[in-house]
């Protein structure tokens, strides 16, 4: 690049390389610590609701809903769960109320019986169903102790139920409402999106529709009491809900005294309380969402609504009491009331979502970060990578224009072979290929270990010559590089634990011209194990463990491969693209940095 | 003096015959004073009349009995002139519906002679509004239908209504051929004009944007001798819908002034009386304004015509009351007014309650009806508000009915669902590529015949459709496609001409339709104010005639009148239907409009920075060049003062030419 020829490696201050590794792992450092720095009341900001027209809703209430009334159709869904005819019972009681309902058939038989979902639609007598709201209940939800277990959600059903016959026939209602029981959770979800929108060629023809649908919320509750309210808005692959309709919900549901926690973390925000709680607790909920969101599947079946840019949270109720003087479960009436408002809120709503955030990582409910602010962190965790591939690039300069007498314009002239670079290249993408497709077949851990150790012996023995590692190291930087500048758009906590991952491993690889055959061993050794891409896996799981835990736990070997396993079989389901980043470019540019590394002849 | 209406009043043998009004009278009124009211009145309402009687009507301040006969003339050369054909009838239709809501469709439909709309003399317009004629007149406007409409009819629930209209506003109308101004410039104005008449936003229908003609939807309306009925080209048709046209009291206060008996005010006669109070009439799930004008033969043989205008509002109302399956509602509860008075310039004022759910529930209504007569097998009670005994008195009607138990629900929704069920909805992934699909259902009676649809979609140009992607099948079995009979499809241009598609398809079965279309990514001021909300297509237009011996019919208007009177009285209904499916919302592609500004700004500023240097790297090519021998300080200097003499010395030679210049000139 003639505008960057000036730069030659003599430009630089002879100093620069003798302190290269230490201004790269400062950097590093300064990145990371930078991101715990969000959680300061100095970087953070406050929500507010951007939106106006959402603001009537949340005034007063205007329905009353009895406790007989929805302890009746509790009553009733018991029964309809005892004798395995949920589906019928919803429909007739829909029918009875006057709303249309309708079955779909999702045809997936974990027992031997059919399992269906049911929705209905509440039509509006304002609008003539150009546009629709949705609230979701699914029939079985997943215990907060133990994720696998299903309980019926007889209490987020009996809501929905009443709300929608409450608002059915109000002369204010201008938007359709959707009630949806989907059967088996994520996956009746998806097959019934995949029904009304016609997106996939084989899905069945639903018999009704209303219009295109603006935004919702899915009820889970297992319990039939709960003393505090966890709100789930963790998309697919990182999406996230509106900000607005988070604030939305927080602000009716404070109205009501109901506490509500994000992943289970309450954070206190009156003033008496002790700031370095504060910090603690926020810190825990920063780490959480970014652990969480890297995953790249949602925590309810919201996630599937947001690939099809409907916003939508899921309501959870906890069990966990957040006050010491709450002594008694959330009255309904309170809950009703979030619920309502909350309608009423979207129904006055005459655009789709589009103002506030939609990048954004939560403190704590009160405040945030923009996508502004937390890039920056991520900037400089990945500085050195950019700076060291500058380096390199430059000393190019220097070592062509003694070989070669001048270099003409543009052209450049390195006299590097390529061959065997991209030949290396190539091969470590495919291996990393197959290592896609045995997920699918086999238990991934035991798969990838051998495969992991192996793989040095199994590849056609890697020689290369001090100058192609420099090129070498340059295409690997640059790679990474472009990687983590498009994964910090799409998916940011991934980007982050990338970053977390590969900088070290660049640094290792990248200094490491190092003459003494123990220190080269002993940062082959550390490279082969510590920096594993499985072990940092490891590492990150017991990590979110303990973060989650909010106490000190020891790791469980068992628990990991289990949800490993559980993960790889459900990604599919969500539609997500976290095991194809990870096995497409973090295990290649892992695999390219150990074999050109420890593949040098000097 | 009162005489009644009756059919006679048509014959043409009533030169003589007076016909008055029946005003309300009070006592204290005289005769000539009623007979002076009566022709202000019609001063009043008509304009400039042809002869000079208003000139005269004025001069009369005292009420001597030479003048009383002589108004008696006037008005009786009036009648003579214009009026004998002249016809108005008020009607109400109610259907209890089996959802819990009532169907209440009120028609006022005027017959009148077609000479009003000869341009050549001035006239007097009787019952029919002047600014409706005016209009008509002026831009050669053979006949027009307008209908703006909030909600949308749910043709499974409730039937069929006796004309159906899409969500917001529709509008056609028909042009006569060999007029000065061409087609297009009358629809313009014509659509500008009803539009500021009936304060509806119609003028955003004008351009060829938003409108079309249709090959097959929609034909003339008109009845016409057979000597002139001629095939009419498309080219006269035009059409259009906004689907976004939001409807309200702004717009029915203007429709209602457009009634021969709606005074100033709110004391309206008849059953107009029962548009008073207008927020109660928006206080439904379907509300429904239209107005309709053509031409109708006068007899049997059709040797001359008439021109029909039918103006009606229907809404549906949810009369379900707090007790379950039970059903009440009053003309208060629905209207806020009973009707007080009749209208004496209607010819008949009937109202007609269609109780085709008299087999499952049990009615409860007040007062006793006069007469019954039975459709197919549908009875229908009739209220004649003529009558004599109710003349002078309030009339109010309640009704509550409840369902009965013992009939099992499922035979019972078999039955009543209608013959054909149109429902569409956009599909699609993303803000790129979308579809639609309509399915158009027939229920188990229909399949027992052939059945023609006439499918008629009219799309805006940013929603570019594919021809290759319409695919017509079964709906219970995909993979038989069924052929058109007649295609006709009008590609779109961007910024100029929607997209035009008219299918005729003959089916025993209920039948799929589906396309695919792509999303423009719209020029930033091509966008509405509010983006973010959507941009509507509008409804698809399903015109089919049924089998006239299908039981499940419901009343449908005649094609030889508007006025439900007749359709009522002939036996076999003609079964022509027009289905609307509803309106779509869809996203299209939307730039962030809400930062605007960060936009503009980053965007300038990576272009401008990538643009030097990316311009220098394709245009150059760089190349090492020689480096310049150094130059000495001293030789510098001595260099620039070589200059300055050199300089010095040019401007001392040019001073002296231009000296000895002017020095040649003075000599």
């Amino acid at each position: 690049m003639p505008l960057l020829s000036n730069l030659l490696s003599r430009d630089i201050p002879k100093n620069f390389y003798k302190f290269q590794f230490q201004l790269y792992s400062g950097l590093f450092l300064l990145g990371l610590l930078g991101f715990l720095y969000l959680t300061s009341p100095i970087v953070s900001r406050r929500t507010y609701l951007s939106e106006n027209a959402l603001s009537p809703g949340l005034v007063s209430s205007d329905l009353y809903i009895s406790v007989e009334h929805i302890r009746n159709i509790m009553g009733r869904l018991r029964t309809g769960f005892k004798n395995n005819d949920i589906a019928d019972v919803i429909q007739l009681m829909l029918n009875e109320n006057g709303i249309e309902a309708y079955k779909q058939d999702i045809g997936r038989n974990s027992t031997d019986k059919p399992e269906e979902n049911i929705y209905g639609i509440v039509r509006a007598p304002r609008l003539a169903s150009t546009e629709s709201i949705i609230l979701v209940a699914p029939l079985y939800a997943r215990t907060q102790t133990k994720p696998q277990q299903n309980k019926a959600n007889v209490f987020g059903i009996a809501h929905t139920l009443a709300i929608g016959f409450a608002l059915h026939r109000k002369p204010y209602m201008s938007k359709d409402i959707i009630l949806l029981f989907p059967a088996a959770q994520e996956y009746g979800t998806r097959v019934w999106l995949d029904a009304y929108y016609n997106s996939n060629p084989q899905a069945s023809l639903l018999d009704a529709h209303a219009g295109s649908i603006q935004a919702g919320l899915a009820l889970e509750f297992p319990y039939e009491k709960f003393y505090s309210i966890d709100l789930r808005h963790n998309g697919i692959n990182g999406q996230l809900t509106n900000l607005d309709l988070i604030n939305t919900v927080v602000h009716l549901c404070e109205k009501n005294s109901i506490a509500t926690t994000f992943y289970g973390v309450y954070v206190e925000l009156s003033t008496n309380e002790a700031f370095m709680n504060y910090i603690i607790q926020s810190t825990r909920t920063l780490l959480l969402n970014v652990f969480t969101l890297a995953t790249g599947i949602s925590n309810g079946v919201h996630g599937q609504f947001l690939r099809y840019r409907i916003e939508m949270i899921t309501l959870f109720g906890s069990l966990d009491k957040h006050h010491e003087y709450q002594s008694s479960p959330v009255a309904m009436r309170a809950f009703d009331d979030v619920i309502e408002g909350f309608i009423r809120s979207l129904n006055n709503l005459l655009e789709r979502f589009h103002q506030s955030f939609f990048f954004y990582l939560h403190i704590n409910r009160r405040n945030f970060v923009s996508i502004a602010t937390y890039m920056v962190p991520l900037g400089f965790i990945a500085l050195p990578a950019l700076i060291r591939s500058l380096v390199i690039y430059m000393s190019f300069f220097t070592s062509s224009s003694t070989n070669s007498a001048a270099t003409h314009g543009r052209t450049m002239k390195f006299d590097a072979e390529y061959s065997p670079i991209f030949i290396e290249i190539f091969q470590c993408l495919a291996f990393s290929y197959v290592l896609t497709w045995i997920p699918l077949k086999l238990s991934l851990l035991g798969v990838c270990l051998i495969t992991m150790l192996l793989s040095p012996f199994i590849l056609r023995r890697f020689r290369s010559n001090v100058h192609q590692f420099d090129h070498f190291q340059f295409i690997t930087l640059l790679i990474g590089s472009a990687l983590l500048g498009c994964l910090s758009l799409l998916n940011f906590s991934m980007a982050l634990l990338t970053a977390c991952f590969l900088m070290p491993c660049y640094l290792i690889a990248g200094v490491i011209k190092l003459d003494h055959w123990f220190i080269k061993f002993t940062c082959r050794f550390l490279f082969i194990t510590f920096l594993n891409p499985l072990v940092f896996l490891a590492l990150y799981h017991y990590l979110a463990q303990i973060i989650m835990a909010g106490t000190f736990v020891f790791p469980d070997f068992a628990q990991f491969s289990n949800d490993l396993d559980t993960y790889c079989a459900s990604y599919h389901l969500y539609n997500t693209w976290t095991v194809d980043v990870v096995c497409l470019t973090i295990v290649p540019i892992w695999l390219l940095l150990y074999r050109s590394t420890f593949g040098i002849q000097f | 003096m009162k005489i009644l209406f009756n059919e006679f009043i048509f014959s043409k043998s009533c030169d003589l015959f007076i016909r008055p009004y029946i005003f309300d009278k009070p006592d204290s009124l005289t005769d000539e004073k009623l007979n002076r009211q009566l022709q202000y009145d019609i001063a009043a309402r008509q304009g400039p009349m042809r002869n000079l009687s208003s000139k005269r009507n004025y001069e009369t301040d005292m009420y001597s009995s030479k003048l009383n006969c002589y108004i008696f003339l006037v008005i009786s050369f009036i009648y003579h002139c214009s009026s004998q054909e002249d016809k108005y009838n008020e009607e109400l239709y109610i259907r209890p519906l089996s959802t819990g809501h009532t169907y209440f469709n009120l028609l006022f439909t005027t017959v009148v002679s077609p000479d009003i709309l000869k341009s050549n003399i001035i006239h007097h317009y009787h019952l029919f509004p002047k600014v409706i004629a005016d209009i008509v007149r002026s831009n050669g406007v053979s006949e027009f239908h307008v209908s703006l409409t909030q909600g949308l009819w749910r043709y499974d629930h409730w039937g069929m209504p006796i004309v159906g209209a899409p969500p917001g506003a529709e509008i056609w109308a028909w042009f006569k051929p060999n007029e000065q101004q061409d087609v297009t410039s009358r629809w313009k104005s014509f659509v500008h004009e009803l539009g500021g008449l009936l304060c509806a936003s119609l003028n955003f229908l004008d351009s060829n944007v938003s409108t079309s003609s249709p090959n097959y939807s929609f034909r003339p309306q008109s009845i016409l001798p057979v000597s002139s009925t001629s095939y009419q080209d498309n080219s006269f048709l035009r059409y259009a819908v906004l689907p976004r046209e939001i409807v309200c009291t702004e717009n029915l206060t203007p429709w209602k002034k457009l009634l021969p008996c709606v005074a100033g005010g709110s004391n309206h006669k008849g059953l107009a009386g029962l548009l008073d109070n207008a927020p109660k009439l928006y206080n439904s799930v379907y509300h429904s304004l239209r107005m309709d004008l053509r031409q109708i033969c006068t007899n049997t043989e059709c040797t001359s015509t008439q021109l029909e205008l039918s103006m009606a509002l229907a809404i549906v109302v949810d009369t379900t009351s707090s007790k379950p399956d039970h059903n009440e509602w009053t003309f208060r509860s629905i209207f806020g007014s009973n009707v007080a008075q009749t209208c004496s310039l209607s010819s008949l004022a009937n109202i007609y309650v269609d109780l085709q759910l008299s087999q499952t529930h049990s009615f409860n209504i007040s007062p006793e009806p006069d007469y019954s007569i039975k459709q197919g097998s549908k009875p229908i009670i009739v209220y004649d508000l003529h009558d004599e005994k109710r003349k002078n008195t309030t009339f109010s009607l309640n009704c509550n009915y409840k369902k009965q138990q013992t009939v099992s629900t499922d035979n019972q929704e078999d039955r009543s669902s209608p013959s054909i069920v149109v429902h569409r909805y956009a599909t699609g992934y993303g803000v790129r590529d979308g579809g639609i699909k309509t399915m158009i259902k027939l229920n188990e009676e229909q399949k027992q015949d052939q059945i023609t649809l006439v499918y008629f979609e009219q799309i805006p140009w940013y929603f570019r459709i594919f021809l290759h992607t319409l695919k017509i099948t079964m709906l219970d079995n995909n993979r038989t496609e069924i052929k058109p009979d007649h295609l006709s499809y009008i590609p779109g241009k961007d910024r100029e001409l929607p997209y035009q598609l008219e299918l005729v398809i003959t089916t025993k079965q209920s039948i799929l339709i589906s396309f695919e279309l792509e999303m423009v990514f719209l020029k930033w001021n091509e966008f509405p104010p509010d983006p973010n909300h959507g941009f509507y297509i509008p409804s698809a237009v399903i015109s089919t005639m049924l089998s006239s011996n299908n039981k499940s019919n419901n009343i449908l208007r005649s094609l030889q009148s508007y006025s439900l009177n007749q359709s009522l009285s002939s036996a076999a209904s003609d079964g022509f239907v027009r289905l609307y499916s509803e309106s779509l919302l869809v996203n299209l592609p939307t730039p962030d409009f809400s930062m605007p500004f960060n936009v503009i700004c980053l965007g300038c500023t990576a272009v401008a920075l990538a643009f030097g240097g990316l311009h220098n790297l394709t245009t150059k090519e760089f190349t090492f060049g020689e480096k310049r021998p150094r130059i000495p300080f001293r030789q510098r200097l001595e260099d620039l003062r070589f200059r300055v003499i050199a300089a010095r010395h040019a401007l001392a030679q040019r001073v002296f030419r231009s000296n000895q210049q002017q020095r040649e000139h003075v000599e």
